[in-house]
């Protein structure tokens, strides 16, 4: 189907010969969010990064619209952002920043490692989603260290790539950032991650922070057991997978 | 030609090379068209420090960088492993070889002594400064291949009596000997001014086939090993 930008099938991913995630399996359309959830360590970071092809599958196939990364990443307009310690603090702000477009996002000529966290995270942010148009968007852990502002900036942000067509991955090992953001959840609680749709955790498809943590708790509790409804409908359970 | 063009622009704005080791770089070649202009030195003594800094500036250490995120940008926009392990290598290389050609113009007009710098067996040198050390440094941080290679080198040459002599002597002995072998990749200097076409094939050949096989073996590690994060604590 032409709108799906991320397409995995059965993957598993593995960090230093370890399997982190196995049989992953879900269709990623333009517009739509998927929120990786887990507490650090899960493989969070090892998995965003199989997604886009800079670690290679243990198995499984990932496809980004229909070809396989990294060479995908050529055709489709990509942005990936793992935290501002992956940004090396050698480089002058300035400079970094005028890497996602030529437009410069940081008048600050000062070095990457004399800005503050928050700063930094920001100017990884706008470095990396500065492109336009954008296909598909994959940041780990987004939200770490950023001032308000900056939050509302991403929010906004990524509410404008999504509404103008891109697929968004993001990753976060606090609940209350994903929530109400995502259309689907992909819960690393185990061996098998559990993919649940935001209206199978609430009817209404936007997810509270409580209702997140509660659907978490269950998959982590239960890994090989559905997740139930707990927006005070009567739960049916759903299907995990895709 | 866009991805080109932000390579150049990313090399520029995160050059692998640091400016305090361009800085010196300048300043040993401005110091050598002092040297060649007031007649205190020339041709291979001149050429001398600026290899050994050369070393230096191209163990840049490809691999570690790569490992803490530092080409997540560039890599986010599809560009492969092999490509821009190739745009590190000429980005390590660019100032050590910006100062050589600057000395290497210098050098007609100030220096009584024979030009060196473009002489074959100094091309030659100047090739192997800038492949093993930084083929080596992939999987090490910074300045790693250089620093073992001047442990030995100064090692070897305090340990064995005229260790330098016997070096240059089997450098450029007529018949290729193992030693002489030895001695160009681990004396390159012994190469500077001299005609290399000359010398025994059997001398040379081995260090560059040796660089080139570092080189293939640097592209062959990179290319086949997955980029997790390993961020710096």
């Amino acid at each position: 189907m032409i709108d799906v930008v991320l397409s995995v099938r059965q993957l598993s991913a593995q960090r230093s010969r370890q399997l982190v995630a196995q049989a992953v399996s879900f269709d990623l359309r333009a517009g739509q969010v998927l929120g990786v959830v887990g507490a650090n360590g899960s493989g969070k970071t090892t998995l965003l990064r199989t997604l886009v092809g800079f670690v290679s599958p243990a198995s499984g196939e990932v496809r980004i619209e229909g070809r396989l990364p990294p060479a995908a990443l050529r055709l489709t307009p990509t942005a990936y952002f793992a935290g501002e310690a992956t940004l090396p603090g050698f480089v002058r702000a300035s400079a970094w920043g005028s890497l996602g477009t030529g437009d410069v996002v940081m008048t600050d000529r000062r070095r990457i490692r004399a800005l503050s966290r928050s700063t930094r995270q920001l100017l990884g942010l706008r470095t990396a989603l500065g492109r336009h148009p954008l296909r598909l968007i994959v940041l780990d852990e987004p939200w770490e260290g950023l001032d308000p502002d900056a939050t509302r900036w991403l929010s906004a942000t990524l509410e404008t790539k999504r509404d103008r067509g891109a697929a968004v991955v993001l990753s976060s090992h606090r609940l209350h950032d994903l929530a109400g953001v995502c259309d689907k959840y992909l819960f690393l609680t185990g061996a098998v991650p559990t993919l649940v749709r935001a209206h199978e955790i609430a009817r209404s498809g936007v997810v509270s922070a409580e209702q997140l943590i509660d659907a978490f708790d269950r998959a982590r509790d239960h890994p090989t057991t559905a997740i139930a409804l707990t927006d005070g409908q009567p739960g049916g359970l759903t299907t995990l997978d895709e | 030609m866009a991805t080109l063009l932000f390579l150049v622009a990313f090399f520029r704005a995160a050059p692998p090379v640091t400016r305090p080791m361009v800085l010196c770089l300048w300043a040993t070649a401005g110091l050598a068209g002092v040297a060649m202009a007031a007649g205190l030195a020339g041709g291979a003594t001149v050429l001398t420090p600026l290899l050994v800094l050369h070393i230096f500036a191209a163990s840049s250490g490809f691999g570690l960088a790569m490992k803490r995120g530092h080409y997540d940008l560039v890599l986010a926009r599809g560009v492969s492993v092999i490509g821009l392990m190739t745009a590190h290598w000429l980005a390590s290389i660019i100032p050590g070889l910006t100062a050589w050609l600057a000395v290497a113009a210098l050098e007609p007009v100030l220096s009584r002594a024979e030009p060196a710098a473009l002489t074959s067996g100094s091309v030659f040198a100047f090739l192997l400064a800038s492949s093993f050390p930084w083929a080596f440094t992939t999987p090490l941080p910074r300045f790693t291949a250089a620093i073992g290679w001047l442990v030995l080198l100064v090692t070897s040459l305090a340990i064995i009596p005229s260790g330098q002599l016997h070096l240059l002597g089997a450098l450029r002995a007529p018949q290729p000997t193992a030693l002489g072998a030895l001695a160009v990749v681990a004396y390159p200097m012994g190469l500077l001014g001299v005609d290399a076409l000359h010398l025994p094939a059997g001398t040379i050949s081995p260090g560059v086939g040796c660089a080139l096989l570092s080189m293939l073996c640097a592209a062959a590690w990179n290319r086949r090993a997955d980029v997790p994060l390993e961020t710096a604590a």
